[in-house]
């Protein structure tokens, strides 16, 4: 199992017991919160590099990307707490501009790739195939460092965005700002299996 | 008009004028005004009341645009900055950007400062360990710098009245090499921090875990309700600035408590240029401000000056106090001044994993973590190093998810992560060896947007501390291997100094005017009436973080400097 050890998220102290946080998320979602919880305000404050090359067509590929990523269940999914606009601001804002290259290059590259091994673009693909283009893409040598960039970034970013979300962080696994009080011999058990 | 310059005069003059308003300026304050002298706070930055000025203290993670990271371009522009970890998007306001402050770096030095009322006391460390008796003692033993004009008797009872006010967490550990004090209750320990705490006990004669003592409230008491703060809650949000007081800064504790007295004028927007020197008299008389906004140059008057604007900007202050009698600097007959400045080695960690006491995690939170004292060359000397490291280590068991899956298996596993297994690490924190060669100095020709000179910093690390790095990491990983901890990695840094943020010395402390710059009471030998009691004084570095080490010697110094002025000494 990959574990990524470099960015822990979670704390046992900032969890809400599981059960408690399911509870609240039924009793409050009821299929109508997700348009509540837009993660950014609006697009326009984006940076986006003047070499980059992003129209509609981009950020209509971008979305499916997160969305494939983090698809909405019977919750919310990335696409709809607008992840994608978390991602682009990171990269933008936050990223090297080798990192940059790299991420609007790559996203160029992903309909050459599943164009070859799935026969169509990206978008045309099924939810399904997405997930194997996805999946075969972070292992097949058939790909561009850029793509590769672009994808790591992407799904590194996208689960931050997520996790980081108003909603996640208010329903889905709500944060305490103020902890429980410490307890160094808790229960392991009571924290729901170890890896 | 003659009348109008005595009115503004009169206007420009106090009892007494502290220059900087972080944990030591702000003791001056409490001590000064307390005492009903009329005092005078200049602080370089901006105000920043006490909760009114901390904009991100209650905001959740996600109201941070870029999630706490700062993007890119700043880190860029701010390489010296980028490499203090408390620089985030929630702390940023707090921290002196690279170019608006300059300083020339004779050798690599991370100078980490912040620039408003408050200080650095807003986004320290708040690890609170007194030093002991074999600290003050360790120059005239091991040889090197000046024998220190004070022992620890002297500073005891001033370490039991600056805990009591401020609120320090700890244990009575009954240990000779960190004297107990006037504690809150301790911070808890966890179950492999127990089982490392056993294990030294069993294995290494005079090795040491403890709770390490912070300057958190575990407990609030009436003398901190009476301050206006509250109980800790463990937010870990500390460098934003506690809208509860829960932990101690300037801003929460002494500058509120001194404005109460009536005595206390704060003027922010103030560099202070020089301390001004009566030829005639023998004395200072005040000190000359440059006001950071509109650039007027404006004297204020005093009977006696303390100086605690932080180690190094202390050291530039006094240099540019130049008058006939003391073209060097203020009180620098012996040329000293500036020279044998240390700091804190923090160049090795060591980590490692332990699969045992697998039942047991952590839950909830707390604002403190453990600490081995030093136990290197403690009581007689034993190693080929001088002096020693004193160790923070903290155990940990954090919640993971499986990030390897792709669509609605990667949502679930997100929303359900699993309990990883203990993780430990330990980083050293070494007394560094005060040397002539390691000093600061006015640069010549370079000045900044005020036109104060730039300070050359030229300092770096010696054998000495080379080897005390890779005895750290063989006597931890040892230690680590006796608990059963597996996986032990170590990691040598090479970071510059600075980066600590414990740059301590350039006016040290000592009993002869011919070899030290201040005297037992940390006045200048020269000039009695100006007293350095931050940083800039301190004679060696010990282990232990030096803050209230600072705060005990300004509480004595303070309150010496009144009895003084009532004798008519000074």
């Amino acid at each position: 199992m990959k574990i990524r050890e470099d960015r822990t998220i979670w704390t046992a102290s900032r969890l809400m017991n599981r059960r408690q946080a399911i509870k609240r998320t039924a009793l409050l979602s009821g299929g109508m919160v997700f348009f509540k919880y837009s993660l950014l305000g609006q697009t326009s404050n984006l940076n986006i590099p003047a070499s980059a090359t992003f129209g509609p067509k981009e950020e209509n590929l971008l979305q499916l990307v997160v969305d494939t990523l983090i698809p909405a269940t019977d919750t919310p999914g990335a696409k709809e707490l607008k992840v994608d606009q978390f991602v682009l601001l990171m990269v933008n804002d936050c990223h090297s501009e080798e990192d940059q290259t790299a991420f609007y290059a790559g996203l160029h590259n992903l309909d050459a790739f599943t164009e070859k091994h799935f026969g169509q673009s990206f978008a045309l693909c099924d939810t399904d195939t997405r997930v194997e283009a996805l999946n075969s893409l972070s292992k097949s040598p058939d790909t561009t460092p850029e793509l590769q960039a672009f994808f790591k970034i992407t799904k590194d970013r996208t689960i931050q965005g997520y996790l980081e979300s108003k909603y996640v962080m208010t329903e889905a696994l709500p944060h305490k700002m103020i902890p429980d009080p410490y307890d160094g011999y808790y229960p392991a058990s009571k924290l729901g299996g170890e890896i | 008009m003659a009348n109008t310059n005595i009115d503004s005069v009169k206007q420009r003059s106090y009892d007494a004028i502290v220059i900087g308003s972080g944990i030591s300026g702000g003791w001056a304050a409490k001590e000064l005004t307390e005492k009903g002298l009329k005092t005078l706070v200049l602080e370089r930055g901006r105000d920043v009341k006490h909760i009114v000025d901390y904009p991100t203290a209650n905001k959740m993670p996600y109201e941070f645009e870029h999630r706490g990271e700062i993007p890119h371009a700043t880190r860029e522009a701010n390489p010296i900055l980028s490499r203090a970890g408390a620089w985030q998007e929630d702390s940023d306001h707090f921290f002196v950007k690279d170019n608006e402050h300059p300083y020339v770096q004779k050798k690599p030095f991370d100078w980490i400062r912040g620039y408003q009322v408050g200080g650095r006391s807003l986004i320290w460390a708040r690890q609170t360990q007194r030093w002991s008796q074999y600290d003050f003692e360790g120059p005239a033993r091991d040889g090197f710098a000046v024998d220190w004009p004070i022992r620890y008797e002297d500073i005891a009872p001033w370490y039991s009245h600056v805990e009591s006010f401020a609120g320090i967490s700890g244990n009575q550990d009954g240990l000779a090499e960190l004297p107990d004090g006037e504690f809150l209750p301790p911070n808890p320990l966890n179950a492999v921090e127990d089982h490392f705490k056993e294990t030294l006990q069993e294995k290494f004669e005079g090795r040491h875990l403890i709770a390490s003592r912070f300057a958190n409230l575990t407990k609030s008491t009436p003398t901190q309700l009476a301050q206006g703060r509250s109980q800790c809650l463990s937010r870990r949000l500390c460098k934003r600035g506690c809208p509860f007081g829960g932990y101690f800064s300037s801003n929460s504790s002494t500058l509120p408590w001194a404005e109460k007295t009536g005595n206390l004028t704060l003027r922010p927007h103030s560099v202070a240029h020089s301390v001004i020197y009566d030829e005639k008299h023998e004395k200072a008389t005040g000190v000359r401000v440059i006001d950071s906004q509109t650039k007027e140059v404006i004297e204020y008057y005093a009977k006696i000056i303390f100086v605690n604007a932080s180690a190094l900007n202390t050291n530039l202050i006094l240099m540019n106090s130049i008058s006939s009698r003391f073209p060097k600097g203020l009180g620098n007959d012996n040329e000293l001044m500036g020279k044998f400045v240390a700091f804190h080695n923090y160049n090795t960690k060591v980590r490692a994993e332990f699969e045992g006491l697998s039942e047991f995690a952590t839950f909830g939170d707390r604002p403190g973590s453990t600490y081995i004292p030093r136990f290197r060359n403690m009581f007689r000397q034993e190693t080929g190093f001088l002096r020693g490291y004193a160790t923070a280590f903290s155990a940990k068991r954090n919640m993971y998810s499986d990030r390897s899956g792709i669509g609605a298996d990667l949502k679930e596993s997100l929303m359900n992560p699993k309990l990883g297994g203990w993780s430990m690490g330990a980083q050293m924190m070494g007394e560094t060896i005060p040397k002539e060669s390691n000093f600061v100095s006015l640069d010549s020709k370079k000045t900044d947007a005020w036109g104060m000179p730039l300070l050359n910093i030229d300092i770096d690390y010696d054998d000495n501390d080379l080897k005390m790095e890779v005895d750290s990491m063989e006597q931890l990983s040892e230690m680590f291997a006796a608990a059963g901890f597996k996986n032990i990695k170590t990691t040598q840094k090479h970071q510059a100094p600075g980066i600590d943020i414990h740059e301590m010395g350039g006016v040290r402390m000592g009993k002869d005017p011919k070899t030290s710059l201040l005297n037992k009471w940390n006045q200048l030998h020269a000039c009695k009436n100006v007293i350095v009691t931050d940083g800039a004084c301190m004679t060696s570095t010990s282990t232990q973080n030096p803050s209230l080490t600072y705060m005990a010697l300004t509480a004595r110094a303070a309150n010496h400097a009144v009895e003084e002025m009532r004798k008519g000494n000074v």
